[in-house]
């Protein structure tokens, strides 16, 4: 992943293009949507950047 | 007519790597939900027995949270929290890997609702709505996934 999106992003929800670039980014999954609903059509995809301290994720309990 | 193979590199999405340095690569696909041309990272984890997603996608996927009916509820650990998921059917699009030349593979699948979602992802794929419906292989750097003839 791009470092800076990584440093830039971390904790929001952001739209990916193909070169790791930010297309769009928002605090949560909805507003992100939102804001994509009204732009061009773009290659992107969708997650959450995560914080560097997240705890990993290993599956449902 | 056999199935066609959609094969997807596992992705790094950005998480903090392991304490000796080893990236952390997710076997992950893209779908593709109504009115958004962008794809949503989905994660596939063979252990887990249901599908579920972050709860503010359902919107986006016609269903009104606050009056829809579900199709069951399940008591749901998801990371550290724990918490009551509810269930609906929906439609999503598996988005076929970069270079191929096909159109996304649509189907239905129940789909837990979970809010307060934390993860680097939107949507969790298991066993009910995944498995039984893709057969997938899942190695070191690839996820293989076996798209069903419509």
């Amino acid at each position: 992943m791009d470092e800076t999106a990584l440093r830039l992003y971390r904790n929001r929800w952001v739209a990916l293009l193909d070169d790791g670039s930010v297309l769009a980014d928002a605090d949560n999954l909805d507003a992100l949507l939102t804001l994509l609903a009204d732009l061009p059509d773009a290659k992107a995809s969708i997650q959450r950047i995560p914080a560097a301290d997240e705890p990993l994720f290993v599956g449902l309990r | 007519m056999p199935p066609t193979i959609w094969t997807y590199p596992h992705r790094d999405i950005g998480e903090p790597p392991l304490p000796d340095g080893t990236p952390v690569r997710r076997p992950t696909v893209p779908v593709q939900i109504p009115s958004v041309s962008e794809d949503l990272l989905a994660v596939i984890d063979s252990g887990s027995p249901i599908l579920v997603a972050d709860a503010q996608l359902f919107k986006w996927l016609g269903v009104d949270l606050a009056n829809a009916e579900p199709v069951y509820e399940i008591p749901l650990g998801l990371g550290a929290s724990f918490g009551t998921v509810p269930v609906f059917h929906v439609r999503l699009k598996l988005r076929p890997p970069a270079g191929t030349n096909a159109g996304p593979f649509e189907w239905n699948l129940k789909l837990g609702a979970r809010s307060n979602w934390r993860l680097p992802f939107a949507v969790l794929f298991g066993q009910q709505g995944w498995f039984d419906t893709f057969t997938t292989t899942i190695d070191a750097d690839t996820t293989i996934v076996a798209v069903p003839v419509a």
